[in-house]
């Protein structure tokens, strides 16, 4: 039986498919024996690797890795992966195919082996059960001309770090925009996909506007940027647009809820004002900051001039909880969310360590808030108690100072000293109760927070990845890494030379925010038609402009500019429903929610916003002369675009049937371009 | 006004609203033929899929799936090991089916094992919480980049009709947490199915708003401009073939429907007793709330409540919590449906992601273990008083025919009528079934 066997259609388009195969089969008999051995090894190669994820990786997960995994590899040889196996240590590969007898890691598990493993001491040898699934899964392991070594080796480099990979790069003299367009076509070649066109004036202006000051453009400012006849006028937008105020607000609007996320209380929104936080972010990005600079000042936190003092609120915010400050460290500074690590090394991504979750920790764990009289701050001290973990076997552990890579700013000393000396002090801590809370804004000589952002933050390459994937994936809808929190080894990029060398380059350039907006809305790929040509390549090909649900704030901004033509507009209710109902921002995958609709549909803000009142959309439209004019002047304040014959058509006639009420009628055809789909994204 | 929603839901399964609607979306749909300028083909797929009655379906079938995410101890609830090292402090008590035990902590199901079928001899591959709940929701591992739909998507798909005002496929979960479970939760549902047979979450914070017209329209009116939305925004997704704008249509089509129903989901109207019956906790009362879902025509109902059995901590006194409770909601539940003659055509499955340790880590917890676990399934198409397979004297293995996700998969959709080896026939996708490789369904349980 057949899933939606519905009506004649599908059921007449199947057996066309089913005639079209027997055709095909026809044709490829004559191939058959090569292509029968080919997919019996691909099974094979197959079943091994269930095998192998079901039973035989815990196996060694309980009594191999400790030495021939990730803290250790003995002898160069990594027992975690198939590839990694199959890669080989000093001795070659330990499994032969198909033969477990001649494959030395199963003689090495005979006790009387002269190498035998475990070794003694190193934990008990391997039962027979064990030994026997081991054995099952080499009998099932393709042979060797079905693996490529070369391939397999280079993955499990890749499974550490792929921008460490030798990769043919475009030379940094390049413009930005020249090097996007070759790569990005590069891939098209690659993928066997073709891309759509560059979008014309009108819709670049709308998409433009909505990623650099989020909103949508009013109709005059949409009018008199297509009616410009500078042959670069692109450009000259781009730029007006990056020195506008509004740049800098919708950056770090999004900045705000990609590093902090979103308040679980919508009065919390206001606290991220009143604290400095929001016009810290303002000024980075309006007086365009490098980023770097503003990366460090919320990871050391130690601001005090009234610009800057809105930094500390990043680490502040979290109230001396050191677990949640680490991961939120990890997140801005290396889009990479380690949440995974706390009790055990990351189970794909093998790089992620539980050492580095707690590493991370320790370098904050000398950090504790503090009420100054701007505040909250924080304080540091030189030294505490080390910073101990556990890992699910119950074996403890004290992490070294260190944060991936093997970066690392040195030890955690293993006693805490009785008394603070001032001698290790810039700014000597002062103590209160039994507790012993600190009560001064402290500040040692020896500052981990500081050695962190000099030794590991402005030396780590992730940190120039992390931000250009991030300003790439709000621009152009979908991270080269996607999604952007996680820049790990389970994440290929789609485009690794890409990434690379705009990371490279954004590095070189003193970490220019603005430089590296520009370079990818000027280039093509930024400019694609969102209508695929044919059927949508996948979306990591950017062969067509991808859509871009509005974030909940450009939702609101652009829901008022298009029916009051401003944003100023008395309608309080509107954006802390908004915001709660709209609350994603570059997620990993866009999935539209019921709440949505029913707010849209029934919800008296909105209502709000669509029915006749002075100076608004409707009440223009009904001083217009004819339906048509109406409809138009509806289409371009709304969509940015005028309607084509077939919605013209509709909607006139929508509003002939309601000429008894037509205040009624422009106010829902208003409504029915608002929650149209057009509207809701950025395209 | 209530009445009317009452009335409406009194109607045969899949009518859909006022009859208003339907024949002026007719003329709309002749008048936009007639326009000229556009082929009439390409409004194929413009409006909703006319409601085809499938066998299912016209039966009225429903399930509930209780979902104890985080993955409860078998020791503690199914399968006890009395007097054995891994049994844990619990104990273990006769049930009605003679010669097999539950926890001693199940007495009110042990009282009704007659009712009951239990598999004890769950084998699975996921042992990781994110992967585990993909695995037995979805019912096979991912196959980057195409998504699986989860079993609430397939179930309701194939036991609803996609114009009822109820939605097929209703998620009551009021935890904005819970770990693994939350990123699952904020994930693709319907996958290559589509936005349309994503669950309605209902539940605690998460709860049906804007569900009454403003008085300000007419009924007409906030009809027909929905028509012209769907108008506009079918032509934008048509052409853009986007996913995102597919999504956003497929939600407006819920609406209708939520507004009728939404009385359906206020606990406050369910009666007291029963509220009473089935116990304070958020979970014993969604459960509840799922079975009065059922009654109204709902085929599909998921209860959870964030992951709160994930005991690597405190196995046993996070146990002492959870079980009473799951015991007297699944007591409830099953004899609820029974006495109301729903438990025929009402599946009933309880089950976590996977099992737990046969051993106890040095916090006093367990910690993950699909190896040999436990579940237990009842109602629509089963027997009832089945207990399939075993594990041996310790739990540490299954001793005989271990079930996997695809035959448990296969054993669900078997009992609910629907074909479990059917191909999915959708133009985009390589060759994917209901169920992978012609997994046989656990014939010894089906009626």
């Amino acid at each position: 039986m057949m899933i939606e066997t519905t009506d004649r259609l599908f059921l007449t388009s199947k057996l066309i498919r089913i005639v079209i195969s027997a055709v095909l089969v026809l044709q490829l008999t004559l191939f058959v024996s090569a292509e029968e051995r080919e997919k019996k090894a691909d099974k094979n190669a197959e079943a091994a690797q269930r095998l192998f994820d079901a039973h035989v990786a815990a196996i060694f997960e309980q009594h191999c890795v400790k030495c021939h995994g990730d803290r250790k590899k003995r002898n160069k040889l990594d027992l975690r992966s198939m590839q990694s196996i199959i890669a080989g240590g000093v001795s070659g590969t330990p499994v032969k195919a198909g033969k477990p007898a001649e494959s030395l890691l199963v003689e090495v598990l005979d006790p009387n082996h002269e190498d035998r493993m475990p070794p003694e001491g190193k934990g008990r040898p391997l039962n027979n059960d064990e030994k026997h699934l081991i054995g099952e899964w080499i009998k099932k392991l393709p042979s060797p001309e079905n693996w490529d070594v070369e391939e397999n080796k280079h993955q499990v480099q890749m499974t550490t770090r792929w921008w460490d990979k030798p990769m043919q790069l475009p030379a940094m003299s390049r413009s930005g925009q020249d090097v996007i367009n070759e790569l990005i076509k590069a891939g098209y070649a690659k993928r066997g996909v073709a891309p759509s066109n560059v979008i014309d004036d009108a819709t670049f202006v709308r998409r433009l506007y909505i990623d650099l000051v989020g909103r949508i453009p009013t109709v005059e400012e949409l009018q008199a940027f297509v009616q410009r006849q500078e042959p670069d006028k692109r450009e000259k937008l781009v730029d007006e647009l990056l020195a506008s105020k509004a740049f800098g607000e919708h950056f770090a609007e999004q900045f705000d809820i990609l590093l902090l996320g979103r308040p679980e209380k919508d009065h919390l929104y206001r606290r991220r004002d009143e604290r400095g936080w929001k016009s810290f972010l303002v000024q980075s990005f309006n007086e365009n900051k490098p980023w770097i600079e503003t990366l460090s000042r919320m990871l050391i936190a130690r601001n005090e001039s009234k610009e800057t003092r809105g930094a500390n609120y990043f680490l502040t915010r979290h109230r001396s909880d050191h677990q949640q400050m680490a991961e939120a460290v990890s997140i801005a500074a290396f889009g990479l969310d380690i949440q995974c690590a706390q009790c055990h090394d990351h189970r794909i991504s093998h790089e992620i360590k539980q050492a580095d979750y707690w590493g991370l920790i320790s370098i904050y764990s000398l950090s504790q808030n503090v009420g100054t009289k701007h505040g909250e701050d924080l304080a540091e001290l030189a030294y505490a108690k080390p910073v101990q973990y556990a890992d699910l076997k119950g074996k403890s552990y004290r992490p070294a100072l260190a944060f991936l890579d093997g970066r690392t700013i040195g030890e955690q000393p293993k006693e805490e000293p009785k008394e603070h000396s001032p001698e290790d002090y810039i700014t000597a801590p002062k103590f209160e109760g039994k507790e012993k809370k600190i009560k001064n804004f402290a500040r040692p000589k020896v500052s981990r927070r500081e050695m962190f952002v000099e030794k590991i933050v402005k030396e780590s390459p992730r940190t120039s990845l992390a931000m250009v994937n991030r300003v790439w994936a709000l621009l152009v809808g979908r991270g080269i890494v996607h999604p952007v929190i996680k820049i790990d080894s389970a994440h290929q990029p789609s485009h690794p030379e890409l990434l690379k060398w705009l990371a490279d380059d954004f590095a070189k350039h003193d970490y220019d925010v603005k430089r590296l907006v520009k370079q990818i809305v000027l280039s093509q790929t930024y400019q694609l038609d969102a209508r695929p040509l044919g059927t949508p390549a996948p979306a990591e090909a950017f062969a067509y402009g991808l859509k871009k649900p509005l974030s909940a704030e450009v939702l609101h901004r652009s829901m008022l500019v298009a029916t009051h033509g401003k944003t100023d507009v008395e309608n309080t209710q509107l954006l802390a429903q908004v915001r709660e109902l709209f609350p994603d921002l570059l997620p990993e995958e866009h999935n539209s929610k019921p709440g949505q609709a029913l707010f849209f549909t029934n919800n008296p803000a909105i209502q709000m916003l669509v029915s006749a009142q002075p100076g608004n959309l409707t009440e223009r439209l009904k001083g217009l002369k004819s339906h048509p004019d109406r409809v138009k002047q509806a289409f371009l304040s709304v969509l940015g675009r005028e309607p084509d014959q077939q919605e013209m058509d509709e909607a006139v006639a929508y509003l002939k049937a309601r000429e008894d009420r037509l205040d009624d009628g422009l106010e829902q055809l208003v409504w029915a371009l608002l929650g149209s789909a057009e509207f809701r994204l950025n395209h | 006004m209530k009445k009317k929603h009452v009335q409406q839901l009194n109607q045969p399964a899949g009518y859909c609203g006022s009859p208003e609607h339907t024949i002026h979306r007719r003329q709309f749909l002749e008048g936009l033929a007639g326009a000229g300028s556009v082929s009439v083909a390409s409004y194929a797929g413009l409006f909703s899929v006319k409601a085809f009655a499938e066998q299912a379906k016209k039966e009225g079938k429903h399930c509930i799936l209780l979902w104890l995410c985080g993955a409860p101890s078998q020791f503690e609830t199914w399968d006890p090991k009395p007097g054995r090292p891994t049994a844990g402090p619990f104990g273990s008590m006769k049930t009605k089916l003679p010669g097999h035990h539950f926890s001693a902590m199940m007495p009110q199901c042990a009282s009704i094992a007659d009712k009951l079928n239990i598999i004890r001899s769950m084998k699975t591959a996921e042992s990781e919480h994110f992967q585990g709940i993909s695995l037995l929701n979805r019912g096979d591992k991912p196959r980057p980049p195409f998504v699986r739909p989860t079993l609430g998507s397939v179930i309701g798909k194939q036991l609803g009709q996609l114009d009822s005002p109820i939605p097929n496929f209703i998620l009551l979960d009021p935890c904005p947490e819970g770990n693994e479970y939350r990123a699952f939760k904020a994930g693709n549902w319907a996958g290559w199915l589509g936005a349309e047979y994503a669950p309605v979450r209902v539940g605690g914070q998460y709860q049906l708003k804007d569900v009454v017209k403003p008085d300000t329209i007419s009924e007409l009116d906030h009809e027909e401009r929905e028509t012209l939305r769907r108008f506009l925004s079918k032509k934008f997704e048509n052409e853009t073939k986007s996913a995102a704008a597919k999504s956003h249509n497929a939600v407006f089509e819920r609406v209708k429907g939520l507004m009728s129903c939404a009385d359906l989901f206020d606990l406050e109207k369910v009666d007291a007793k029963d509220r009473a019956r089935y116990g304070p906790g958020t979970f014993a009362q969604h459960t509840l709330l799922a079975r009065h879902l059922v009654e109204n025509g709902a085929p599909f109902v998921m209860v959870s409540n964030g992951m709160p059995w994930d005991c690597h901590v405190f196995n046993n006194e996070i146990h002492q919590l959870l079980v009473p409770e799951l015991d007297r909601v699944i007591y409830n539940l099953v004899t609820d449906l029974e006495e109301r003659g729903m438990l025929d055509k009402t599946l009933v499955v309880a089950m976590g992601e996977f099992g737990r340790t046969p051993w106890i880590n040095i916090a006093r917890g367990r910690d993950h273990y699909p190896n040999a676990w436990s579940m237990m399934m009842t109602g629509c198409g089963l027997k009832r008083g089945v207990v399939h397979g075993e594990t041996d004297i310790n739990g540490v293995d299954v001793k005989s025919e271990p079930i996997d996700q695809r035959r448990l998969f296969a054993t669900i959709f078997s009992a609910l009528g629907i074909d479990p080896h059917a191909e999915y026939d959708i133009p985009t996708l390589p060759d994917f079934r209901r169920v992978e490789e012609n997994a046989e369904p656990v014939k010894e349980l089906l009626a």
